[in-house]
């Protein structure tokens, strides 16, 4: 039983198309992917602990007021041993303003006098939410130059910050009871580190994608197998996307790796069949693309297989990274199946037979 | 089979896999946050410095932990405006403390007798100027170094050096016709800690009665406990389980002018709620490994003695006209080997820079994981290893049904996971769960190449035209797939380590992608292809019998 045949082959090409779309649409309008906190900045607190499970809903409501946040999201992570909550939640917006304000002072041309009154009136807020003390902002008295104000208002605003976030995590400690050996994870990304992230990402992904093309360019001399390649890992990574989206996986840190892993399977599936139809050929291009096929279906399902596996041991032991790289490269493989069989290699024929037709 | 033990790569490979055994066994793996619990800072500078400035900077910013009382932090730096910090703490209240002094720059004082000879403004400018003597310095006969380091102060505060210092040396014999003085010395401060009293156990004060002057040198001269705290301007006690009435009444007149409490980690705890409720905050100082309890207690960082050079003591008077003001002064000691000095010297430099740092923090962002959690990673990052490598495994004998390839399969990949770890044993590189992912990404890789080099030796029953390539053949064209999928990889993972811009966490997946690659292409997979070809060549003339 042949797979692409003669009759079915210029069909086959058709599904990827609707199924790229239909990916778009995942990610870019509904569920449509998130950024995490890594790329967006703010604050995520992981908890793990044995003991009854805590009514999300009254604490994050809770957090929100108490510190009066514009976000906090609570997810459960419960597994089969142990309970786990992830916290994200956003910055404070008496911080927030004082930031925002400190950077509309003009140091340059303000008096001393001016910006101590100035750096007072931007802290007091600060201090009656007890995030920083009186006698940090009357230390401003003592300040004598104008750089030393500024840096100290700096500091005071980040210090005002670490007890912020203190006083979080101390909150929820004491609501879900958790003494000194408790199981605790917490990032704070700044919102200038999660940008500069994004602007990083962006560089490092287009560069990646330019050396990617001229490799395999330089691997297989002809324009259109490569470009087919090319096609074939950008619908695996839209496959990998569509499923963080399905999944409500946010792209960060953990997330792009696992999609620069799938750049890596997409390829070795696609060269292969390149190679097979276009460099080491013997037979005509169907029985090639078929034979190709079936070692090709070996690799992909011995990958899916194992990382059906990886999700399953992940999920039980709780291993959040894994488990979210694990259900990328799932989706992602699966695209592949599609991009390899049912697009690269039709679309492979069609150039070799034109290749022969224009030849004779 | 002994044939196989002949061929160069699969010797390569015996040899690699001893060696990197040989590696893990003796070196060991470094672990990051991840898996040791602990907190990562990300570190944000206000704009790009130069390359030069960076190392400076991350100096500095270790230096300023160092200050604080962590030992070992391991910073980084990444790009032109990213420093990372490694630490082992993750209690988020020491987290807070840390992150807190990360960004204050130390106040600096040199201090005489108790009374302050400079301090950090003071100090004009610092010459690191070689032709001005700054640098280090073989000394020729004693196979030692020495360091010199110059600065300037300014005016009125070299004046005042110059009268303070006026004498403090006196003589004490005579050497090759030149008299031998003996001087005070000046004791080098961070953050002298003016606003509190220092409560001491008697254990550590009966350790510290003599401490030496320079911790870090063996035969060091000692100096007195006391001599130490005399320069701090404060008061001290000496307790045993409890205070004695008459330190309770000092203590209770002290809290009127001190508002903190340095205590010791072996006062009680209920001293220190006696001491809390007088009103005093309580700061818990631990002896640190490498230096005495009271240096760490009172900000000592060094202590350096006056010279006879500067004491004027050929002058009568301070109004004699043979008095002299000087401006600029050295520092210099001497150190066992050259390493050494240059790294007392860049201590130095950094104490009296007072730790600042040329361009301003942005912002820090924080990940910290407790050690619990880091222990749990670490074990479930093995067993999903595991796992990993047995579905592999299984699945590949379910497709090819030949058990035997089961074994070349599963050594392989061992072997190529081995390699890899003794190669990041070998560069230091501490290990974290992106370092796990870029391993079973590289696992993953090995499997796609490894059933390409199947298929390619298994494909002659299965092609009815004539053709029949040897295996070598075969195998040849097999690897032109396995190079040009490594050689995209490379194109990807590439960049994330060139364009080093602050992601770091996908750098080390990187780094671990791409040697576990080359390391597969060049020595585990072509292993690979001489075990399955022997084991597929047998298969083959066993079905032929048959």
């Amino acid at each position: 039983m042949r797979f692409i045949t003669e009759k079915n082959y210029k069909k086959l090409m058709f599904i990827p198309l609707i199924l790229a779309i239909i990916c778009l649409f995942l990610i870019f309008i509904t569920p449509r992917i998130q950024k995490g906190i890594d790329l967006k900045g703010g604050n995520q607190l992981i908890l793990r602990y044995d003991g009854e499970r805590i009514d999300s809903s009254t604490l994050s409501n809770r957090i929100k007021q108490n510190y009066s946040l514009r976000e906090v999201t609570i997810n459960e992570t419960t597994g089969p041993t142990s309970i786990g909550i992830i916290i994200e939640y956003s910055n404070s917006p008496e911080i927030e303003t004082a930031k925002a304000a400190k950077n509309k002072i003009d140091f340059n041309n303000t008096a001393l006098v001016d910006l101590k009154t100035k750096s007072k009136d931007i802290l007091t807020p600060l201090q009656s939410k007890n995030y920083i003390s009186l006698k940090e902002i009357n230390d401003i008295d003592e300040i004598n130059n104008k750089d030393d104000l500024k840096v100290y208002l700096n500091e005071i605003i980040i210090l005002a910050n670490n007890n912020f976030n203190n006083s979080i995590i101390n909150l929820v400690k004491s609501e879900l009871n958790l003494g000194e050996n408790a199981r605790i994870q917490t990032r704070e990304v700044s919102a200038t580190l999660g940008k500069d992230f994004v602007k990083a990402s962006i560089k490092v992904g287009l560069i990646a994608f330019i050396l990617l093309t001229l490799v395999i360019l330089l691997f297989f001399r002809e324009v259109i197998p490569s470009g087919l390649i090319i096609f074939a890992a950008i619908f695996d990574i839209l496959a990998g996307l569509a499923g963080m989206a399905i999944m409500g996986l946010p792209l960060s840190l953990t997330t792009i790796p696992a999609l620069l892993m799938l750049v890596g399977y997409s390829v070795d599936t696609d060269i292969l069949l390149s190679t097979k139809l276009l460099k080491h050929r013997t037979t005509d291009p169907f029985t090639a693309a078929n034979d190709s096929m079936k070692t090709g279906l070996t690799m992909t399902i011995t990958t899916i297989v194992t990382v059906v596996i990886m999700i399953i041991v992940s999920y039980f032991t709780q291993m959040l990274i894994v488990l979210e790289i694990a259900s990328i490269l799932f989706f992602g493989l699966l695209g592949d199946l599609v991009s390899t069989w049912y697009f690269n290699a039709p679309a492979l024929i069609v150039y070799v037979k034109n290749k022969e037709k224009n030849k004779n | 089979m002994t044939d196989l033990f002949k061929k160069p790569r699969i010797i390569i490979w015996v040899l690699l896999v001893i060696i990197a055994a040989i590696i893990l066994f003796t070196k060991g793996l470094q672990y990051g946050v991840d898996f040791s619990g602990g907190t990562a800072f990300q570190i944000v500078l206000e704009k790009p410095v130069t390359s030069d400035q960076m190392p400076g900077i991350v100096s500095v910013i270790s230096r300023r932990l160092d200050w604080a009382g962590l030992k070992d932090p391991k910073v980084t730096s990444s790009g032109n405006q990213y420093v990372t910090a490694q630490l082992a703490e993750s209690d988020p209240n020491e987290i807070a403390r840390l992150k807190n002094t990360l960004l204050k720059q130390g106040k600096f004082e040199a201090v005489l007798n108790g009374e302050i000879l400079f301090i950090g403004e003071d100090i004009k400018t610092i010459y690191k100027d070689p032709a001005r003597g700054y640098g280090v310095q073989a000394i020729e006969k004693k196979g030692a170094s020495s360091w010199v380091l110059p600065f300037m102060l300014s005016p009125e505060s070299a004046r005042r050096f110059a009268e303070m210092t006026f004498h403090k040396c006196a003589p004490t014999g005579y050497e090759n016709k030149q008299v031998i003085y003996d001087c005070e010395k000046t004791y080098f401060f961070v953050d002298r800690p003016t606003d509190s009293i220092i409560i001491v156990d008697n254990q550590t004060y009966l350790d510290e009665k003599q401490v030496p002057v320079s911790p870090e040198i063996t035969g060091s001269n000692m100096i007195d406990f006391t001599e130490i705290i005399s320069q701090v301007n404060t008061n001290y006690y000496i307790v045993s389980d409890t205070f004695t009435e008459e330190q309770k009444v000092s203590i209770r007149e002290d809290s009127q002018k001190y508002t903190k409490a340095i205590v010791s980690s072996n006062i009680p705890e209920s001293l220190r709620n006696e001491l809390k409720d007088m009103g005093y905050k309580i700061v818990v100082v631990n002896k640190p490994t490498n230096l005495p309890w009271i240096w760490e207690a009172t900000g000592l960082k060094s202590i350096i003695s006056l010279t006879e050079g500067v004491t004027n003591m050929s002058a009568p008077t301070t109004s004699s006209s043979s008095f002299e003001v000087f401006n600029t002064l050295t520092i210099t000691g001497t150190a066992g080997t050259p390493e050494q000095a240059k790294e007392r010297l860049d201590d130095l430099l950094i104490l009296l820079e007072s730790g600042s740092l040329p361009i301003p923090i942005e912002s820090i962002s924080t990940e910290s994981i407790s050690p619990f959690l880091g222990k749990e990673f670490l074990n479930n990052s093995l067993i999903i290893g595991l796992f990993a490598l047995l579905t592999v495994a299984i699945v590949l004998f379910i497709r090819y049904k030949v058990f035997m390839l089961a074994i070349p399969i599963l050594l392989a990949d061992i072997s190529e996971i081995l390699i890899l770890l003794s190669f990041l044993s070998l560069i230091q590189f501490r290990l974290d769960l992106a370092t796990i992912a870029g391993i079973l990404a590289t696992i993953g890789t090995a499997v796609d190449h490894k059933v390409i080099i199947t298929d390619g030796l298994l494909k002659e029953k299965d092609e009815e035209h004539g053709s029949v390539e040897s295996v070598v053949t075969k195998i040849k064209k097999s690897f032109f797939i396995i190079f040009a999928a490594a050689g995209t990889l490379f194109a990807t993972m590439l960049p994330i380590i060139f364009f080093n811009v602050g992601l770091s966490k996908l750098v080390g997946f990187a780094i671990t992608i791409i040697a576990g690659s080359i390391i597969g292409i060049l020595i585990t997979r072509p292993a690979y292809a001489e075990l399955a070809k022997e084991i597929v060549l047998k298969h083959e003339m066993k079905h032929k019998k048959e």
